[in-house]
C-alpha cells in the first residue's frame, strides 16, 4: 500500500500541467525569453570561450544588438575579437540569415546550420526566442537546484530552426530559464545549457536581476564546452533600418 | 581582369617612406606598445589598419593575334608585388555616421630589380592614393534615413554576380584580395515597419570604374527605386531604374531558407536599351574591316537570370552553385564577329589604323559586360574556421557555351590573431577558340595581412 502511495505521488508530481495559450506557464515563457534577450531593442556583449577536451580551443568577443517580440526577431551580430575574425558579421531576421567578412562584397545568404559551423556556433543558444519558435508540447512540474520549476518540452514549429526539441527548465518564481536540453532529428541530445542571472539592469524603470552567463555543454564530446559572458546589456530603441542586409557593410 | 594604367615615379631619395611602411606593418602585429581601444566600450570614434603584402604571378593572353598582343592593351605584369595599407575610420554619433576609408597602394611592377640593384635602393614603384569608401548616413528619424558618398552599393543575393545591381557593371571578381570598384551615390531610404524597405538611389559619378573612362563606355547618372521585403524565412526586392540616356532595367532577387541546411535564391534583370560594347562588321573611319561599337544592336530588350542553391553538410563544408543567363552576352553571329576582330587586329600595322585596332582590343575588354558569352555555371565549395585557423574556399566558374573552365582555389591561414596568410592560385583552360572570352590564363598569388 506503502508503495501504490508512492507511485501515485510521483505520478501526480509528474503529471503534465494542464494549459491553454495565455497560461502562466505561455507567460513564463515569454518572460524568460525578456531575462534571455528578447526585447524590442537589447544590445549586449558576449565574450564566448570555446573549449575542446578540457582546453581552450579560442575566445571571442561577439557585439550583438537584437530585437524581438511575438512577431519577429532580429538579431545583428559583430565579431570585436579577436582581430583575425575582424570584419565578420552575421545578421539573423528570423529564419532567414546572412553572413559577412573581409573580401567579401556581398552578404551571402546562409542556413541555420552553416550558422553553426563557424567559430560562433554557440552564440544562437544565447538569442534563441523560445516562444516564436517553438509550441510547448508537455508541461511538467519539477526542481532544478532546489528551486521550484517548470520543464516544458518545446517542439519547433517548422524544420527551419536548428534544434527540433527542446527541454527546458523554467524557475516558477522569477520565470527564469534555467536549464535547456537540446535534441536532435532522431531525438538525440545534443548539447545542454545552464544559465545564470547575474547582471543588473533597469527597463521601463524597473530593476531585474538578467542573464550573466550561459554553459553549453555538448553531448556527445563532454569535455566540450562553451561559456557564454554576457555584458555591457542596454536597451535602446532602434530604427526600422537596423537590421537589413546593407548594414553589414558598414 | 581591368587593366590599370598606373605612374611610375622615380624619386630621388626616399628612405622615410620605407621606413614608414616598416613600422606600420610592425605596427600591426602589435611589436610596440601602442594605445590600444577597448573593444568592449562602445565608442563614438573607431577605427583599423589592415596592411596587405603580396607577390603574385600571372599568365595572360599576349600574342599576336589575341585580345592583348604584345601585352599593348591590358599592360599586366608576369610578376608584380604591392603593399596596400587599408585604413578604415568611422564616427558615429547619435544620428550621423561617417565612414572613412583611405587606400595606400604601392605597386612594385615587373622586373622590380634591375641587375645590380636590390629594394633598398630601387626607387621604381607606383603609388595609388584614393577612397574606397567615404561616406555618411543621416538617420533623420525611426523610419528615415539619407545617405550619400563615394562606396560599393550592393543589391541582391547572389553570390557569383548581381544582374539585379543597376549600378555596379561588374559585381564578380577573379581575386577576392582586390577590392571591387566603388561609385559615387545618394539614397533616401524608407522603412515602413523593418520588413518593407523603400530606397531611392541615386548614382552620381562612376569614380575611377575604368569601364567609364576614355575611350570606354560613357557614364550617364542613373536613378532608381528599390523595393524591398524581408519574411519570416524569404527576401525579395525589386528595383526599376533609368539613366539619363533613356536606359530603363527592371532587376529584382528572392532567396528562401528552405530548411535548416538548404537556401535557394534568384537575380534577374530586364533591360531595355544596353550599354555595352559590340563587335559589327565595317568601320565609321572606314579604315578597319570590324569595330566594337555602343550602337543600335543595344536597343532592344535584354533578359538575363541567374538561379542558386546552397547545401551545408552535416561536417561543415558549403556547397554553392549557381547557373546564370547572361542575356547580354554575345549571341554565335557576334561572338563570331568579336573572334574575327580580335584575330585581325594584327593586320593593321601602320599608326593610325593600329590604334583603332588597339582602341577595339580595348574596348572587347573593357566591354561593359562581366562576361562575354550567355551561359555559366559557378561552383563554389568552402568552409571557414577549420581548426579554427584556417578558411579554405575552391571556386569553379565553367562556361557552357565555350566549355572554358576557371578553378580557383583561396586558402587563408590566420598564424596569429593578428596576422594572417594567404595563398590565392587560379587556372584557366583556354582552347585556342575561345582565347578571348577571358583574359587571364593562371595566377598565383601568395600573400600576408596584418591585422591592427
Amino acid at each position: 500500500m506503502k508503495r501504490i502511495g508512492l507511485v501515485l505521488i510521483i505520478s501526480v508530481l509528474s503529471l503534465n500541467v494542464s494549459f491553454s495559450q495565455d497560461s502562466e506557464v505561455v507567460k513564463a515563457l515569454k518572460k524568460s525569453d525578456f531575462y534571455r534577450g528578447g526585447s524590442e531593442g537589447i544590445e549586449w556583449n558576449v565574450k564566448v570561450q570555446n573549449i575542446e577536451q578540457g582546453q581552450l580551443k579560442n575566445d571571442l568577443t561577439l557585439s550583438v544588438e537584437g530585437s524581438a517580440n511575438d512577431s519577429h526577431f532580429y538579431s545583428l551580430i559583430s565579431f570585436v575579437g579577436p582581430k583575425k575574425f575582424e570584419g565578420q558579421k552575421l545578421l539573423i531576421r528570423d529564419n532567414s540569415m546572412w553572413f559577412i567578412k573581409q573580401g567579401l562584397t556581398n552578404p551571402v545568404p546562409i542556413s541555420s546550420r552553416q550558422r553553426l559551423s563557424g567559430s560562433a556556433a554557440n552564440a544562437d543558444v544565447a538569442a534563441a526566442n523560445y516562444s516564436k519558435d517553438y509550441t510547448i508540447e508537455t508541461v511538467t512540474n519539477g526542481v532544478y537546484n532546489n528551486v521550484n520549476c517548470w520543464i516544458l518540452e518545446l517542439k519547433a514549429k517548422d524544420n527551419l530552426v536548428t534544434y527540433p526539441k527542446v527541454k527546458y527548465w523554467i524557475s516558477k518564481k522569477e520565470n527564469f530559464g534555467l536549464q535547456a536540453e537540446f535534441y536532435g532529428k532522431s531525438d538525440k541530445l545534443i548539447k545542454t545549457a545552464t544559465f545564470e542571472y547575474n547582471n543588473k539592469v533597469e527597463f521601463k524603470s524597473q530593476r531585474y536581476d538578467y542573464l550573466s552567463k550561459i554553459l553549453i555543454t555538448d553531448m556527445i564530446n563532454k569535455e566540450d564546452k562553451t561559456i557564454l559572458s554576457i555584458s555591457g546589456v542596454s536597451f535602446p530603441v532602434f530604427s526600422s533600418t537596423k537590421f537589413q542586409k546593407e548594414r553589414l557593410l558598414d | 581582369m581591368n587593366p590599370k594604367s598606373k605612374i611610375l615615379r622615380q624619386p630621388s631619395k626616399q628612405p622615410m617612406k620605407k621606413i614608414i611602411i616598416i613600422l606600420l606593418i610592425l605596427y600591426g602585429q602589435d611589436v610596440f606598445p601602442f594605445w590600444k581601444v577597448d573593444s568592449l566600450k562602445r565608442k563614438p570614434f573607431t577605427w583599423s589598419l589592415q596592411t596587405m603584402g603580396f607577390g603574385r604571378a600571372m599568365g595572360f593572353a599576349n600574342q599576336i593575334g589575341s585580345i592583348n598582343p604584345e601585352n599593348r592593351i591590358a599592360k599586366l605584369n608576369d610578376y608584380d608585388g604591392g603593399i596596400y595599407f587599408r585604413p578604415e575610420f568611422r564616427l558615429k554619433l547619435r544620428t550621423l555616421d561617417f565612414w572613412v576609408k583611405p587606400r595606400v597602394h604601392v605597386d612594385f611592377p615587373q622586373n622590380p630589380y634591375p641587375r645590380g640593384q636590390n629594394f633598398w635602393n630601387y626607387r621604381g614603384y607606383s603609388t595609388e592614393v584614393f577612397f574606397q569608401e567615404l561616406k555618411t548616413r543621416w538617420q533623420i528619424n525611426n523610419q528615415f534615413f539619407v545617405q550619400a558618398g563615394r562606396y560599393y552599393k550592393q543589391i541582391g543575393t547572389s553570390i557569383f554576380i548581381n544582374p539585379s545591381n543597376p549600378f555596379i557593371v561588374n559585381t564578380s571578381r577573379l581575386n577576392p584580395k582586390i577590392e571591387l570598384f566603388p561609385m559615387d551615390f545618394a539614397e533616401l531610404s524608407f522603412s515602413s515597419n523593418g520588413s518593407w524597405n523603400y530606397t531611392l538611389i541615386a548614382n552620381v559619378g562612376a569614380a575611377q570604374t575604368p569601364v567609364f573612362k576614355e575611350p570606354f563606355l560613357t557614364f550617364e547618372r542613373k536613378y532608381g527605386f528599390l523595393v524591398e521585403h524581408y519574411g519570416n524565412s524569404s527576401n525579395e526586392g525589386l528595383v526599376l531604374s533609368a539613366d539619363e540616356a533613356g536606359r530603363t532595367r527592371l532587376g529584382g532577387y528572392a532567396q528562401k531558407n528552405v530548411s535548416e541546411s538548404i537556401v535557394l535564391w534568384t537575380d534577374f534583370s530586364v533591360d531595355y536599351r544596353a550599354n555595352r560594347f559590340y563587335p559589327v562588321q565595317g568601320s565609321s573611319t572606314g579604315l578597319l574591316n570590324y569595330e566594337m561599337v555602343n550602337g543600335s544592336e543595344n536597343d532592344k530588350i535584354f533578359v538575363s537570370g541567374l538561379i542558386g542553391a546552397s547545401y551545408t553538410f552535416k561536417w561543415g563544408p558549403t556547397l554553392q552553385v549557381e547557373y546564370y543567363h547572361n542575356g547580354k552576352g554575345y549571341n554565335q553571329e557576334q561572338f563570331e564577329r568579336f573572334s574575327t576582330q580580335i584575330t585581325t587586329a594584327q593586320n593593321y600595322n601602320f599608326d593610325v589604323t593600329r590604334d583603332l585596332a588597339d582602341l577595339n582590343l580595348g574596348r572587347s575588354i573593357n566591354s561593359g559586360l562581366p562576361f562575354n558569352r550567355k551561359n555559366y555555371v559557378f561552383t563554389q565549395f568552402g568552409q571557414n574556421d577549420l581548426f579554427d585557423k584556417l578558411n579554405v574556399n575552391i571556386r569553379n566558374l565553367y562556361s557552357i557555351d565555350d566549355s572554358v573552365n576557371q578553378l580557383s582555389t583561396l586558402i587563408e591561414y590566420n598564424a596569429t590573431d593578428n596576422i594572417e596568410i594567404y595563398g590565392l592560385a587560379l587556372k584557366s583552360t583556354m582552347p585556342q577558340s575561345v582565347d578571348f572570352t577571358q583574359l587571364v590564363n593562371y595566377q598565383v598569388m601568395i600573400g600576408i595581412i596584418s591585422k591592427f
